[in-house]
């Protein structure tokens, strides 16, 4: 009965979020207040009505009830209670529950912080909302029902699939979705703003860049928990193969970022007002495509875990949301005109349109590789993928020097700088990217793009910390400890230093990318028990492997000794895993990291002798990937810290005072 | 048991959403403007003194010259003043048309009542 319930709750959902669209749209339209508020708490109703469903999908797993369809495809009697939550959106029917729970969640919160602020957008900003969760959950009630019923229950199920059973797995795809739908509600701030009339000025904005920045610290955790995951547990010794679904989650996370910038420029200047809203259609679009394609969207994929025939729906929702914000916009082009212009190229203001530029062009560029072998497919009846070397080549110098805007960016005044001011500015970053040039050719490092991407993420470091410190030094000598300066220089501006920060996360990511990329070392090595090797200093001495059979898998695991330098480190013991069921093999590395370099083991297969086929990374700085996740969190965070804002002070000034 | 549940549950945010209609709420809702003109002065005040207090502080840090520094100061003081006046027209605006509003009401009540007692 539980589960029954769960179902009728959906459908109560479903027309509930409905009434929602109608109401709220109905209220902004014709001003009636009374409307426009019952569309609101009509969407505070639905997280509360999707955790019912969402508890009854929970319950039928946890006392595996394989009357539902989706539970007895998705877990069996031998899975661990704890990998219930996993189980929860391993499958396509979960995974849509899901993504409407987080999005109900998040626009409940949404309509709280911008009704009192707001007021004449929230009506058409919770109508935009609505519309999105109504398609979601028109698509569970219809046609993807988690809760659905088999006409024969099955005796058992059949098990979750083997590659989600990771400690990661709790935490990126639910962090990968809520990133990809969040996207929704600066999307939703920003066309409700444009069809209640409002979006000419800039009220909108605060709000939309609050939303943007937390939808892109979710976006940016979601990929690096994503790399993790592929790091960890796909056994291929790398992070990141431009594959089409962790191409479907960068692409947003690109315009996502050109946006939380650009926006800036509209809140200083009343800038880029069409820009930005043009930003937030392509982010939200992108956001789409990503569910699209990991949805049973026609582009290989080796996420298949979550792939159905309805990816074709998603397209077209794509298609009419596309269509239906550029309506808006065109609609509302004349009220978008900007309050200020571009004083001049050499300004912060420049700066951030050639960021945005270039964060678009390297999401087209991915855009294209992502939907090339459809393409070609289509001409050449050859279904041609695009690899690796593509977006190393075209991709590659674009990001390169998105690295060098974000170094020198923020050193460019708003409004205009002279050239004087710049050479003044930028001294000690570009001596410090000097020397720190002249230092990676003297070690050695003969890679031109490696050493140029070094030379640059000094710079940017150097203009960073020489800021930090000339700030703290300011504040000093006005009799503040040195702890306390530094902590008011931040405080002071919290926007901007937060943007430091996450700042030099991005350097941190972009060092381990480079060590990795440009400098790991690989080895395939066939090794007998006993037989030992050594590559790049470290020796291994590998002793055995041993099988083990589980009712539902077998598992060999090797045993090495890992020695650097002649010192004993630890018994490290990769492991590779046969899923009869799924037929899926799956390889456990086993991974030694430090901040330096991380000695990386799989094993590739086993011959019967007890000898194996090893593959060997050695690969520099991969730490520092997983070290910048936090600390772009932190700054994110920091960033979106109130500001004291400044109050109006009225002054009545004499008779025949002159303003200037 | 099922049905009775169903009803309930469905009870509840029919409940939520009627409550507004029934008692009529709302009825400040939308009085504040988020566009309104003064609104929109306050968001240029604001931006005025934040450009303000980001050039003191690229000035204390050094990322920029006394001159530019001068310059954007200009700007920035400009646009304040600007800002202030408009707010100062603008209160003097909405005060005329209170002046005018509470002097209309003034001579519609003196009409419906018409001449007072002792008035020849």
């Amino acid at each position: 009965m539980i589960v029954d319930i769960g179902y009728i709750a959906l459908v109560i959902a479903f027309v509930v979020s409905a009434y929602t669209v109608v109401a709220s749209f109905g209220g902004g339209l014709r001003h009636v207040p009374e409307l426009a508020i019952s569309g609101r708490h009509a969407l505070y109703t639905l997280p509360f009505i999707l955790l019912v469903s969402i508890g009854a999908l929970m319950y039928a797993f946890v006392n595996n009830d394989f009357s539902v369809a989706y539970v007895a495809e998705n877990s069996n009697l031998a899975m661990p209670q704890i990998y219930t939550w996993v189980a929860l959106y391993a499958g396509n029917a979960g995974s849509l529950l899901f993504i409407a729970m987080v999005f109900g969640i998040m626009a409940s919160v949404a309509a709280l912080t911008i009704r009192r602020s707001l007021p004449h957008t929230t009506p058409f900003a919770i109508g935009v909302m609505a519309l999105v969760m109504t398609f979601f959950l028109g698509i569970i009630v219809f046609m993807a029902n988690p809760l659905e019923r088999l006409p024969i229950t099955p005796a058992d199920g059949a098990g979750i699939n083997p590659l989600l059973i990771h400690f990661g797995m709790f935490i990126h795809p639910p962090v990968q979705m809520a990133g990809l739908i969040s996207v929704a509600i600066p999307f939703s701030i920003a066309i409700g703003a444009m069809l209640a009339g409002r979006g000419g000025r800039d009220e909108w904005v605060d709000l939309g860049r609050i939303w943007g920045l937390i939808s892109w610290l979710i976006l940016t955790l979601g990929l690096l928990l994503g790399a993790w995951w592929a790091y960890t547990i796909l056994g291929w010794g790398g992070y990141w193969a431009w594959d089409p679904v962790e191409n479907s989650a960068l692409m947003p996370w690109l315009a996502m970022t050109a946006f939380i910038h650009s926006v800036m420029v509209q809140r200083r200047q009343g800038m880029f007002r069409m820009w930005n809203m043009v930003i937030i259609i392509i982010a939200f679009t992108l956001a789409q495509m990503g569910m699209f394609i990991n949805r049973g969207g026609p582009v290989p994929s080796v996420h298949s875990f979550a792939q159905s025939a309805m990816g074709w729906l998603f397209l077209m929702f794509m298609g009419i949301t596309l269509l239906g914000s550029l309506a808006a916009f065109f609609w509302r082009m004349d009220s978008l005109r900007s309050r200020g212009r571009l004083e001049s190229m050499l300004s912060r203001e420049a700066m951030f349109l050639l960021q945005n530029v270039l964060f678009l062009a390297v999401a087209a560029i991915t855009l294209w590789g992502t939907i090339f072998p459809l393409f070609s497919e289509v001409l050449n009846n050859n279904t041609v993928t695009v690899g690796e070397p593509f977006y190393n080549r075209i991709a590659g110098p674009v990001l390169l020097a998105i690295l060098v805007v974000m170094g020198i960016g923020p050193f460019f005044p708003w409004r205009r700088a002279t050239l004087r001011n710049l050479l003044r500015a930028l001294t000690v970053p570009i001596a410090a990217g000097a020397i720190t040039g002249i230092i990676v050719a003297a070690v050695g490092v003969r890679q031109p793009v490696a050493a140029l991407a070094i030379t640059v993420c000094a710079i940017a470091a150097a203009g960073i910390f020489n800021e930090w410190f000339r700030g703290t030094r300011s504040r000093m000598h006005k009799g503040e400890a040195v702890w306390t300066a530094f902590g008011r220089l931040l405080a002071s501006n919290r926007p901007r230093y937060g943007g430091y920060i996450v700042h030099l996360g991005i350097l941190m990511l972009a060092i381990g990318a480079i060590g990795s990329s440009f400098y790991g070392t690989q080895r395939d090595v066939s090794l007998a028990p006993g037989e030992s090797l050594t590559v790049e200093g470290y020796t291994i001495n590998y002793i055995d492997s041993e099988v083990v059979q589980f009712p539902d898998r077998e598992q060999q695991t090797a045993r090495f000794e890992l020695y650097k330098g002649g010192n004993f480190i630890r018994v490290m013991e990769p492991a590779r895993t046969f899923y009869r069921d799924f037929r899926i093999g799956a390889t456990t590395a086993a991974i030694r990291t430090t901040p330096l370099e991380d000695f990386y083991v799989i094993p590739s297969e086993f011959s019967d002798n007890g000898g194996a086929v090893f593959r060997i990374l050695v690969n520099p700085l991969v730490w520092w990937m997983w070290a910048s996740g936090p600390i772009m969190a932190l700054g994110t965070v920091f960033a979106l810290l109130p500001q004291r804002r400044p109050s109006v002070v009225s002054v009545r000034l004499p008779k025949g005072s002159v303003t200037v | 048991m099922l049905v009775l549940i169903a009803i309930l549950l469905a009870l509840i945010p029919a409940a939520v959403v009627l409550h507004p209609l029934v008692r009529r709420l709302g009825a400040d809702e939308f009085l504040i403007d988020e566009s309104s003109v003064s609104a929109e002065l306050t968001r240029r005040w604001e931006s005025a003194l934040a450009g303000l207090k980001a050039a003191e502080l690229e000035l204390s840090i050094g990322n920029l010259t006394p001159e530019d520094y001068e310059w954007l100061k200009g700007r920035y003081t400009t646009e304040a003043a600007q800002v202030m006046k408009a707010m100062e027209l603008e209160e003097q605006d909405e005060q005329d048309l209170l002046d005018r509003i509470t002097a209309e009401v003034a001579a519609a009540r003196a009409r419906a009542l018409g001449p007072t007692a002792g008035d020849d």
